[in-house]
């Protein structure tokens, strides 16, 4: 709508014809008159149809009384104006527009929503909790938040924030929270060995501190000692390094899957039901009233928080749409199943050896009169050093 | 400058008539001294020292207020008397 279309109907006009054999006249003396005449049409040789100001109707109709050869129509009344002179006597109305105003107004003063955004590592429950024992909830009265007592108790209370912004805004609480970028952990002196994390055959072995005890080729089981951390000399006795080492190694890994034939399949029929609530101070109120849309269903729901421009209402709606569908007893063919049982092991490799380097891959199929099981069998490279640390015993020798 | 400076006033003042034409759809007029004719087919617009005659199609008065005028519709020709 434009500006000027939404002026003329906050203001209201008149809609009016002009009948006679010059309503020239008419339009000259209002113009003169300064009364505001606009969407001029010709409807017929002797008629015009115009828009005139409903605060210049007075003006208007002297004008014409004016003008004897012509013969003033008021049509119709649009806008604002005549509405509410239509409605004048309709107290109930004015009164449920004045209680819904001041229901909005007071329901404005209350926080309704807590947003809260920027968190990576803390959980978005600990803060909404933290909130709420800082008096910072939904319902609570948004002029008696202490923001900046809130603020720095997160601070102390999280110990990872970088910042804190707390705005209120409406009925709608903003929470913005900057974490910390911690530093790496710098790698401490600890006396530590590497020894092997999972059995294999060793491929790289570069010990940048401590004494290896292996080389490429060699054969090491899980928990074997890879890398020593201790010194031993005949001159000064022995000393502890904190090992560190690159060790990688061929290693084997396996999955396994099964599936069956027989399946139930689901299949939605395309009928749909929309179901409306309410949900008022937690409690949810059905605007609907039979209970099962269909015998067998599967349902999404959405939920909205209820708004006018910026103040949040306690109010939200809940809209479930509930789709039909039929169940029935499927089996797959012996081509289908083998596609889902290898893409169920695809995803499970993706998981599972990220970062690691395969180096071969055997998919073994098992098939039985109920269904097929895949195996699939890896060997692959990855690193295989771990960190134990070396604990020192103090040989005490009773005097 | 001085020169401007007259002519400017002369349209404040009211004693100049302004005409501005957009397309061949609309037509603006300041300092009009009335409509003399109005047919969906030709609008007769009074001035000062001149008569302004717009002949087209569909012509509609939109506007009228004090001197100022907008006529649209679909423009053929204009005649200056």
């Amino acid at each position: 709508m434009k500006v000027s279309e939404m002026m003329n109907r906050l203001f209201g006009y008149d809609e009016i014809s002009i009948v006679g054999e010059y309503p020239e006249h008419f339009l000259n003396a209002a113009a003169n008159e300064d009364a505001e005449i606009w969407h001029i049409r010709r409807t017929d040789t002797v008629t015009l149809t115009a828009r005139t100001r409903v605060f210049d109707r007075k003006k208007i109709i002297r004008i014409a009384g004016q003008c004897r050869s012509v013969r003033l129509n008021f049509l119709e009344s649009r806008g604002l104006p005549p509405l509410l002179k239509r409605y004048r006597m309709r107290y109930g109305l004015f009164a449920g527009a004045l209680f819904i105003a001041l229901f909005v107004w007071i329901m404005s003063c209350f926080v309704w929503s807590v947003r809260i955004s920027g968190n990576r590592e803390i959980p978005t429950e600990q803060v909404t909790v933290f909130l709420e024992n800082c008096g910072l909830k939904p319902g609570s009265l948004a002029s008696a938040q202490d923001i900046g007592r809130i603020k720095n108790s997160m601070m102390f209370e999280f110990g990872n924030l970088a910042h804190v912004s707390i705005n209120i805004k409406g009925s709608l609480a903003m929470v913005e929270i900057t974490e910390r970028t911690m530093p790496p952990a710098i790698d401490d002196a600890t006396p530590c060995n590497i020894v092997a994390a999972k059995s294999g055959q060793i491929v790289l072995l570069e010990a940048y501190e401590g004494v290896p005890y292996f080389k490429p080729g060699d054969s090491v089981k899980q928990g074997q000692l890879l890398v020593g951390g201790v010194f031993d000399s005949k001159v000064v006795g022995y000393r502890t390094v904190h090992a560190s080492a690159k060790v990688l190694a061929r290693t084997k890994h396996s999955f396994s899957v099964t599936g069956r034939y027989a399946y139930c399949r689901t299949e939605a029929t395309g009928r749909q039901k929309q179901r409306y609530s309410l949900i008022l101070f937690g409690k949810e109120i059905p605007l609907y009233i039979s209970d099962k849309p269909f015998d067998f269903w599967q349902e999404e729901t959405e939920q909205t928080d209820l708004s006018i421009g910026d103040a949040v209402l306690p109010v939200t709606l809940k809209k479930t749409v509930c789709q039909e569908i039929t169940q029935t007893e499927a089996v797959y063919t012996k081509e289908e199943l083998t596609e889902i049982l290898q893409k169920e092991i695809a995803e499970k490799e993706r998981i599972s050896l990220q970062g690691m380097t395969v180096e071969d891959r055997k998919i073994d199929l098992s098939e039985s009169s109920e269904g097929i099981t895949v195996e699939s069998l890896y060997t692959i490279i990855e690193e295989i050093g771990v960190r134990q640390e070396i604990f020192k015993q103090e040989n005490q020798t009773e005097g | 400058m001085a020169k401007i400076k007259q002519d400017v006033s002369s349209v404040v003042r009211g004693d100049q008539s302004q005409i501005e034409i957009m397309g061949n759809s609309r037509l603006t007029v300041e300092g009009c001294l009335g409509v003399e004719e109005y047919r969906p087919e030709t609008v007769k617009l009074k001035f000062k020292s001149f008569s302004l005659r717009i002949f087209g199609e569909n012509l509609v008065l939109s506007n009228l207020h004090g001197g100022s005028l907008m006529v649209g519709g679909r423009f053929s020709g204009l005649d200056f008397d």
